[in-house]
């Protein structure tokens, strides 16, 4: 049939998101329907903040199935909508007191924050079901909006090309260096590893300077800056460990790209949608977040690579059912 | 909306006029001009507020009907109305197919659903406990006696137990974390989007589920069941917006007045203007405060306020 | 936007209800404002306190402003910086708030006075015998006025003063012209004219697209024309025949038309003047000063000019003056609009952004070469002020808050004053 992939569009950046909704039309593709990528451009400062939405209302889509993904995407309208939420605007919702927020305790504050509320609420309804990418993405929609969403979870990028390998003598940790990913727990906590273990630190973002000048006076730390795919998966495939502690993440590729190259991972208690694949003691460490923690965890696995393997493997084995096509049929069919 | 409006309504007005009259003929504007006139010429279809002041003559008529008694008083005005406006459910049943019901007195197109998480940012701006609990409607009849409130309204939290003002009602419902709301304020906490804990008749009188728009507990109960209600977003969200579904479905004013210009012939059947595809798409998204968002929709489309009207 | 139920006297009151004590506490500003020390000198805390309300004054009046841009958030950080180190420096206040302080505030002088004023108003007997020094000064300045216009109208007296010194003035002015027409022409025995390379409405320069200039900058034309009508149709409707200089597309000819007032217009440009008459109006293409020459003497009701002079070189635009004051009746109006570069913000953004305007036409210089042309009155109509600085009206402020706003109220009036005024000048009535 003809499904129609709606997303939001940042112009000029490429991200997890735009990867992720191109794989999603790739797999439809695959399962042999047609399938194209709508994306209109958004704005998120409050002044703006409804102008997307309200053109998503007057785009007219013809096709038998439309899959909406993230605000304001999901306010298509369609006969036969099915949301596979993302995310919604978090600065309106969970992340409303962070500092990149303009959602102020002022009048014109709260009144664009119903507004925004009850036309995500009606937006959603429409839809004939509600998935999400992660149950922390489906806690925050019941939350925030009375509504039910069933977590769909779907595979990371390099997926097939990720597998078990020998257990180096260090952790790796790929992410975005940017202060939500908490990247400079992991180089502090470097610092106090009572093992010869190295930290390798792949990716870039806006704290790159501010991480160079902490990690220069530690040996043991290795900042990689941007990796090639096939770097990243060797990184992965020769790791001891993977250590991932963002803030409230929604899902995390991160750990999942762990599991697939059969390795624990270790990670905070804070850390969201990480913590619904990672089990203190059989998939990876749960640790407070302090470099503290996380360095005695890292020590931990060190000395005992068995125990890293058995985690790894136990990893693999939750990742085992995670493929497009399950994806695709639970979209087409729910 | 740009639907022809040429229809001239006769209204007949008493003295005093049910309350919910206004925001039905605000409704009703949409569809025709509504004017006081001393004789018959030019209306096309008549209103008149109470059976008393409505003339037999005078047709077609939609009749304002408050009770049965008010029906019995006045038959030949409402044998021959073609259309029975009422809030009374036994005039409603009495009424059959003429029947219009125009709701409980709750203005649902003026009042803004609150999800929880909104009302606990009000409750941090103004200083208000995070567990407010807020009493509306007749205490219920207890065994034993201690009301929830020996008046109309009344806030429970952990200590305190004060009667509020009528005005600081709305107020109250509006950011409450929950309700305990009994008889006809139900609807008006519902509408409110409050996460509401109520007792079974009054539930049962405007169709509400338990577990689906409200919570049902015995009078004993409801403090406390509302106390856990506001403590679990996800349970009073879910509550909330399907209470808030439930009376836009069952007392929007807009609705009764749509039928009613239907049945009194003030309907053409042409197609809206293309312009107005932008109004429908706001309207569908329950925005009523037009002003602003359809001018900065205006704004941002290139068009002036005007072409959207 | 806000329902009127979560309006926040109601949510006050609420609040009180529920019984709890503490404040609410209070929205948290979007940027980090500078401390007050109670233990820092009183100068210090009062630059500090200026400081934030500078900020907060600036947000105001810019914030709708920056509401609408699309500029991301360190831009508009960045603009905010700029505009606090703009007229409100606070260090330019505090100086001023320092010096004031000193001769205000001055303890001991205060209270001297205090006790000098208290003497006197004490004293009955004094008090009494002021007012009847006070009653004959004001007789005095009665009697002077008196004389006054006895001197300048012997037989109406005070009441016709004016009149009469407009009629002195319109005879002083026309010797002067007499005079130096006589006086250039023995000198070069050509009649004064406009200079041969620069037609009379604005010479054209090289390279310099117009059109497009005025299509980006001019703005609204609709709403431009809803102005003009409203502020010179009632004037001129009944003044017919009425000469519009420099009269483009012939927009005001129309609603003049309308009125049913005869209107002709002149201007340079051929395309306009074209398009002009094929819509019916009767228009010229040829420079204002030589059609007004071919015109005859007290033929025309009104000459209207809008913004056209501020284009003319200041001899052009005193033979226009004379012609005109000729060619209209006794009874006849002058009128002309042009940009008011007493605004400062009109003189450094509007007007120079358009090189064919010639000189700033201050009013005072507008005014006096229409009394020397020849016409008897002149009357100024200011227009279009500028957004205006909003002042602090606080009642609980502080005593000083009332020296901010004097500093304020000055660069409102000297920078953001009426954008443009009009001349109405007339020629002495029949």
């Amino acid at each position: 049939m003809d499904v129609v992939v709606c997303g939001a569009q940042v112009p000029f950046v490429r991200g997890g998101a735009e990867l992720h909704m191109e794989n999603l039309v790739a797999a439809f593709a695959e399962a042999g329907h047609r399938s194209e990528l709508v994306r209109l451009p958004v704005a998120w400062e409050r002044g703006r903040l409804f102008d997307a939405p309200l053109a998503w209302r007057s785009v007219p889509i013809d096709a038998d199935l439309v899959i909406a993904t993230n605000f304001p995407s999901y306010f298509v309208r369609h006969p036969r909508k099915v949301v596979w939420l993302f995310h919604q605007h978090r600065g309106a919702y969970d992340a409303v007191d962070s500092s990149w927020s303009d959602f102020e305790l002022d009048d014109v504050s709260l009144a664009d924050q119903a507004r925004l509320s009850d036309w995500d609420t009606r937006a959603l309804e429409e839809a004939t079901r509600i998935f999400s990418t992660s149950q922390v993405v489906a806690d925050r929609l019941a939350r925030f909006n009375g509504l039910q969403a069933t977590p769909l979870y779907h595979p990371p990028p390099l997926h097939k090309r990720l597998r078990p390998g020998p257990f180096g003598d260090y952790v790796f940790c790929p992410t975005r260096l940017e202060a939500n990913k908490r990247p400079g727990v992991v180089v502090r906590a470097t610092s106090k590893f009572h093992s010869s273990t190295r930290s390798i630190i792949a990716g870039r973002g806006s704290m790159e300077l501010e991480l160079d000048s902490l990690a220069s006076g530690i040996p043991a730390v290795e900042m990689l800056g941007f990796v090639s795919d096939d770097e990243l998966v060797e990184r992965f495939v020769n790791a001891l460990a993977v250590v991932y502690v963002p803030a409230d993440e929604d899902y995390g590729y991160v750990t999942l790209q762990a599991f697939y190259a059969g390795k624990p991972v270790i990670t905070a208690q804070d850390s969201g949608g990480v913590l619904e694949w990672v089990e203190d003691g059989v998939t990876g460490i749960v640790t407070d977040g302090s470099p503290e923690e996380v360095a005695d965890a890292v020590d931990r696995l060190a000395s005992d690579p068995a125990l890293a393997k058995k985690m790894g493997d136990a990893g693999r084995d939750r990742v085992r059912s995670l493929d497009w096509p399950t994806v695709v049929e639970r979209l087409t069919t729910g | 909306m740009t639907e022809p409006r040429n229809h001239v309504v006769g209204l007949m007005v008493d003295s005093a006029p049910p309350t919910r009259f206004s925001p039905f003929l605000g409704a009703l504007a949409r569809w025709c001009r509504p004017r006081v006139l001393p004789d018959a010429r030019d209306a096309v279809a008549w209103i008149a507020t109470s059976p008393r002041v409505a003339d037999p003559r005078r047709r077609p008529a939609a009749v304002w009907v408050s009770s049965l008694h008010d029906w019995d008083a006045n038959k030949p005005a409402v044998e021959s109305a073609h259309v029975l406006l009422t809030d009374d459910r036994e005039v409603l049943a009495r009424a059959g197919d003429r029947g219009v019901w125009v709701g409980d007195g709750v203005d649902v197109r003026g009042t803004v659903p609150l999800t929880p998480f909104v009302r606990s940012r009000w409750r941090a701006r103004t200083g208000l406990p995070g567990d407010l609990v807020i009493h509306v409607g007749p205490p219920p009849t207890r065994v034993g006696g201690g009301g929830a409130g020996t008046g109309d309204a009344g806030i429970q939290s952990a200590e305190a137990h004060e009667a509020i003002a009528d005005e600081l009602v709305p107020t109250g419902l509006a950011v409450a974390a929950a309700v305990v709301a009994t008889g006809p304020t139900l609807a008006a906490a519902l509408a409110w989007g409050a996460p509401t804990v109520t007792d079974a008749a009054s539930a049962a009188a405007i169709g509400a589920i338990d577990g689906e728009h409200v919570l049902v507990a015995s009078p004993d109960e409801m403090h406390d069941v509302a106390t856990r209600l506001a403590n679990d977003h996800a349970r009073g969200g879910m509550l909330g917006r399907q209470g808030r579904r439930l009376v836009e479905q069952t007392h929007d004013v807009v609705d009764a007045a749509a039928l009613t210009a239907q049945r009194l012939g003030l309907r053409d059947e042409a197609a809206p203007a293309p312009l107005d595809v932008l109004s429908v798409r706001l309207a569908e998204l329950w925005v009523t405060d037009d002003a602003a968002i359809v001018e900065r929709v205006g704004a941002s489309l290139g068009l002036s306020h005007g072409d959207l009207a | 936007m806000t329902h009127p139920a979560l309006q926040q006297d109601l949510l006050e009151r609420l609040r009180r209800v529920v019984g709890v004590d503490a404040p609410p506490p209070p929205p948290p500003e979007p940027e980090p404002e500078p401390q007050l020390d109670p233990n820092a000198p009183v100068v210090q805390r009062g630059v500090t306190a200026a400081k934030r309300l500078a900020k907060r004054l600036m947000r105001r009046a810019i914030g709708p402003v920056l509401h609408e841009q699309v500029t991301p958030l360190s831009a508009e950080v960045q603009r905010i910086d700029a505009e606090l180190s703009g007229p409100l420096n606070p260090r330019a206040l505090a100086a001023n708030i320092e010096s004031l302080r000193d001769e205000v505030l001055d303890q001991h002088q205060l209270s001297a006075n205090f006790e000098l004023l208290r003497g006197e108003v004490l004293d009955q007997h004094h008090l009494a015998v002021n007012l009847e020094l006070l009653k004959s000064e004001v007789r005095g300045v009665q009697n002077s006025l008196e004389e006054l216009g006895r001197a300048l109208a012997p037989d109406v007296g005070l009441a016709g003063a004016r009149m009469r010194f407009a009629e002195l003035r319109d005879r002083v002015n026309t010797l002067d012209r007499r005079f130096r027409a006589a006086g250039q022409q023995e000198v070069t025995g050509d009649p004064p004219g406009p200079p041969p390379d620069s037609p009379a409405g604005g010479a054209p320069i090289a390279g310099f697209d117009y059109i497009a200039f005025e299509r980006r900058f001019r703005g609204d034309s609709a709403e431009i024309m809803e102005r003009t009508g409203e502020r010179y149709v009632g004037l001129l409707a009944d003044r017919g025949p009425v000469l519009d200089v420099g009269c483009g597309l012939g927009e005001l000819m129309e609603l003049l038309v309308a009125e049913g007032t005869d209107v002709i217009g002149v201007d340079t440009h051929e395309g306009m003047v074209r398009e002009a008459r094929e819509r019916g109006l009767d228009v010229h293409c040829d420079d204002a000063i030589s059609f007004l020459a071919r015109q005859a003497p007290a033929s025309l009701g009104a000459v209207v000019a809008i913004h056209v002079i501020e284009h003319l070189h200041v001899d052009q635009l005193v033979e226009l003056l004379e012609l005109a004051a000729t060619r209209l009746r006794p009874g006849g109006l002058f009128v002309a609009e042009t940009p008011n570069p007493r605004a400062l913000a009109v003189l450094g953004n509007s007007y120079i952004l358009d090189p064919t305007h010639v000189w700033p036409l201050h009013p005072g210089l507008v005014t006096f070469l229409c009394e020397s042309a020849g016409f008897c009155e002149a009357e100024l109509r200011y227009y279009s002020p500028g957004e205006q600085l909003e002042r602090v009206d606080d009642p609980d402020a502080p005593a000083w808050v009332s020296q901010l706003n004097a500093v304020i109220d000055r660069i409102n009036d000297s920078i953001f004053g009426p954008q443009e005024y009009a001349i109405v000048a007339s020629t002495k009535p029949g």
